[in-house]
């Protein structure tokens, strides 16, 4: 369905990316392809005990190694002020941040640094790990996010005390961080109302990202003082902003160069070991790089959260939802931070319930820290609420989506949170789907079953800058404080090329370090397209406004009598000879030189607008009774892209969504023994989807333009992610007739609940 | 006047209302006039002078990019958010 008014010349066009040669042929630089002068290799010594405390530390033996370099401990971190940094999809206490890069006096997952050291190899370093010796206390492990929070539980951190948000401090320590509630309505009475009230426990396990490039992060600290970084991350501004505060130093002394990066989804928006590789290169004077295996980034990077839910809701014959009620208790890891609020913000958000009351818990257990993760907090509140509607739908004996449809937030509607929507495609979404060949389409066959679900996410908007400049040959270079995440150059360098009316190809954008671009905000929050493609619209704005000055100037003419059309052509006043006058923006390039000079626009934007979207997915799966496996056989996933951009680009985002998502429902879990060691931090033991295990998953792209942006755009990339859990277990009930609350719905998961005891 | 919509949690200042209309031309005067009628509140949504890390104010659903010195329209509808960032410890 497309609701958008189709007047663009590029937008809604599906370019070759400028960056995919380099992609495929394997020239792009990622960040373990760094190769410096002098360069020695670090690596981290992690804690084998999930929680202990730290009595001494020998590095001696280490340090008499031929070859090791350097060894470093919390003790040659800055001390850390007790204040929060903010970095994108998520923030975090300064303390906390510099305690998990490296622990100080306890340890509080398995995998946590303990010190790292450099050497003039890779195999020197790891051999250099065992000759560090660390003596450990241990202490009690709280695993279960249930068992963290009661009375009894181990306590994580001495001064951690209840937060109520907009409240006050507990006065006892606590493993539960932050409580927020959000109260819409008086839920009670609304309960009293319904003829049919339904509530439902639910329970997710820690899951990963599952980005296909390690962490790695390279450092030379030079001796003027500047310390150069090269890191994939997701953010170079806020890389730059918390090493800066971790290392104590101005942000004007840090340089961060962004290499290309090989998926992040979130997860690398916190910084882990740059300021180790930091640290030893001050030690050593030498460049130092550093990369993680896949066994660290299990281990020791930020997952998402584990969950307990708890979901009422209560609805009217007809369908009217009336009341609705959650209890969210999310996983941190081992430092306050889960994305509890806003799951508690997500849960009911795309229904127009007149009564609500949601209470959210961030609680720390011995786990790693989490990061943020694809519409953080969302997907597994979205398959508590959802789970809960298609039941509703089933006992009232209504098709899903109509259910839905029923109650989906309108313009207006106000949310638990208080505000209101804005303009949305909530409506259009559910009918699009509604009315896709897929859910049109007759399902047959034993122990096959059909599920939909439905999602929200806000979006978000913040900095962006960008600049470009054109060139004489009638090509404009654009450089960007983005990195590169699913395309984001060429969308950006797209909406550049639509202001000024030429091809995306005349468009050749660079991504480039923190000292040549002004603030950029991270690639995630699905706000890069958005912002930064709102940047490329004004540094196109200005660049219009300067050429056309410059026609004037060549025409002899004032500026208001030249108009820049959408065609990229300057049109004028007639001229001496009655003719109309008229360049391309081409030619008025090759003019450039010899008429003043070469003209570069600027841009720096902050938009307060985001535009939220909206998510249903559609699955079809068969249960092989026999071994519980679950195949997909089809999957159809629909959403509001506000103004697709590439159109390509968008279904990617769509597709790659949706299969993280069937990963979580399906398989994905990290599994803890009892004293908190992680037992399958590898892709062969904790499984994700392949390319064997999935359909071609079916795309419908619906445009509401957002009225917040110049070409209407809405962020696309977390959304997808956040239906695909309650879709799987539904379609798993309706082929089996089992509903299934607990992720992942494994094949001994199914199998469990499928055959008689014993079996 | 701007009708400023309270948090569950801080409804306690507010003798239990859930909106609370106000004068002010800008969030700070907002939050200002707020905390003569709800006293106290101020202090939860502050800290240091600047907007605490767990809220985002939002002006008629936008949620501000100017801090205290975003303009606040007559009439207009101000809800404080916890932050999307959010469950850091402050």
């Amino acid at each position: 369905m497309v609701t958008a008014d189709k007047k663009h010349r590029v937008v809604g066009t599906r370019p070759i990316r400028h960056d995919g040669t380099d992609k495929v042929t394997g020239r792009a630089a990622y960040g373990a392809d760094l190769r410096l002068p002098d360069m020695l290799i670090g690596r981290v010594k992690r804690s084998p005990l999930a929680h202990a405390r730290i009595k001494r530390i020998d590095a001696s033996k280490a340090l008499a190694l031929p070859g090791v370099q350097a060894v470093i401990t919390s003790a040659d971190l800055p001390n850390p002020a007790d204040r929060v940094v903010p970095f994108g999809e998520g923030s975090s206490d300064l303390k906390d941040l510099a305690r998990n890069v490296l622990a100080a006096d306890k340890v509080l997952y398995e995998g946590h640094a303990v010190a790292a050291v450099c050497a003039t190899d890779a195999h020197i370093a790891e051999d250099a790990l065992d000759l560090i010796e660390v003596e450990y206390e241990p202490l009690p492990v709280v695993l279960d996010v249930r068992e963290a929070m009661l009375p009894a539980a181990p306590i994580l951190h001495d001064g951690l005390r209840t937060k109520e948000v907009g409240g006050e401090k507990g006065d006892q320590p606590s493993n539960v961080a932050s409580h927020l509630q959000l109260k819409l309505g008086d839920t009670e009475a609304g309960f009293r109302e319904a003829d049919l009230v339904i509530e439902r426990e639910f329970e997710t396990k820690m899951v990963h990202q599952g980005y296909v490039e390690p962490q790695n992060g390279a450092a030379f600290w030079n001796r003027d003082g500047r310390l150069e970084i090269w890191t994939s991350t997701q953010g170079s501004f806020v890389a730059r902003d918390q090493i800066a505060a971790l290392l104590d130093l101005p942000v004007s002394k840090v340089r961060v160069t962004p290499m290309e990066i090989g998926g992040g989804f979130g997860g690398k928006i916190p910084v882990y070991l740059e300021p180790l590789a930091a640290l030893l290169s001050r030690k050593t004077g030498k460049p130092v790089k550093m990369t993680m295996t896949r066994d660290e980034v299990f281990r020791a990077t930020g997952p998402t959260s584990g969950t307990y839910i708890r979901v009422k809701i209560g609805a009217k014959q007809d369908g009217a939802i009336v009341a609705a009620q959650a209890y969210l208790a999310f996983e941190a890891g081992a430092f306050p931070g889960s994305p509890v609020w806003a799951a508690s913000r997500c849960v009911f958000t795309a229904y127009d319930v007149p009564h609500q009351l949601i209470d959210g818990y961030d609680v720390v257990v011995n786990k790693p820290k989490v990061a943020a993760y694809r519409a953080p907090g969302a997907p597994t509140a979205a398959f508590a609420a959802e789970s809960v509607i298609d039941e509703l739908a089933q006992r009232l004996e209504m098709d899903p989506l109509d259910l839905r449809i029923k109650n989906a937030a309108k313009q207006g509607s106000r949310r638990a949170d208080g505000a209101t929507h804005g303009v949305i495609g909530n409506d259009e979404v559910l009918l699009a789907a509604q009315d896709s060949p897929h859910y049109r389409s007759e399902l047959q066959g034993e122990n096959r079953g059909r599920g939909v679900a439905h999602g929200f996410w806000f979006n978000i908007g913040l900095e962006s800058s960008a600049s470009a400049s054109v060139n004489a040959d009638g090509t404009v270079s654009l450089v960007l404080g983005s990195t590169d995440i699913g395309g984001t150059r060429v969308s950006i360098a797209m909406q550049l090329a639509e202001t000024l009316g030429i091809a995306a190809e005349d468009v050749a954008p660079q991504v480039v370090d923190t000292d040549s671009v002004g603030f950029t905000f991270v690639t995630g929050g699905s706000r890069t397209a958005f912002a930064g493609g709102w940047a490329a619209y004004e540094v196109g704005m200005d660049l219009r406004r300067q050429l056309i000055e410059r026609a004037a100037k060549i025409w002899e003419v004032q500026p208001e009598q030249v108009e820049y059309a959408d065609d990229g052509v300057l049109r004028g006043p007639p001229g001496d000879d009655g003719a109309p006058r008229a360049i391309t923006f081409r030619d008025l390039a090759a003019k450039l030189p010899k008429t003043g000079g070469m003209v570069v626009g600027r841009a720096d934007v902050n938009p307060k607008t985001s535009g939220p979207t909206f998510a249903t997915h559609i699955v079809d799966v068969e249960v092989d009774p026999d071994t519980g496996k679950v195949q997909i056989l089809r999957y159809t996933a629909v959403q509001d892209a506000g103004t697709a951009i590439h159109p390509a680009y968008v279904e990617g985002q769509m597709q790659g969504g949706a299969a993280q998502g069937v990963g979580w429902a399906l398989n994905e879990e990290y599994r803890y023994d009892d004293q908190g060691r992680m037992e399958n931090p590898t892709f062969l033991d904790y499984r994700m989807p392949t390319a064997l295990d999935l359909p071609m998953i079916e795309t419908i792209i619906v445009e509401v333009p957002n009225p917040g942006h110049p070409y209407g755009v809405r962020g696309v990339g977390e959304v997808p992610i956040v239906p695909p859990l309650a879709a799987v277990a539904a379609a798993i009930h309706d082929a089996t007739g089992v509903r299934f609350n607990t992720l992942p719905i494994s094949p001994a998961a199914i199998l469990d609940k499928l055959l008689p005891d014993g079996d | 006047m701007a009708r400023v919509f309270i948090p569950s949690l801080m409804r306690d200042l507010c003798h239990g209302g859930s909106q609370v209309e106000v004068q002010g031309d800008t969030l700070r005067q907002v939050l200002d006039n707020l905390n003569t009628l709800c006293p106290g509140i101020k202090r939860r949504i502050l800290e240091d002078g600047e907007i605490r890390p767990e809220f985002s104010l939002a002006v008629n659903g936008v949620e501000e990019s100017m801090g205290l010195l975003e303009p606040v329209p007559d009439g207009a509808e101000v809800h404080i958010l916890p932050a999307l960032s959010g469950g850091a410890r402050p």
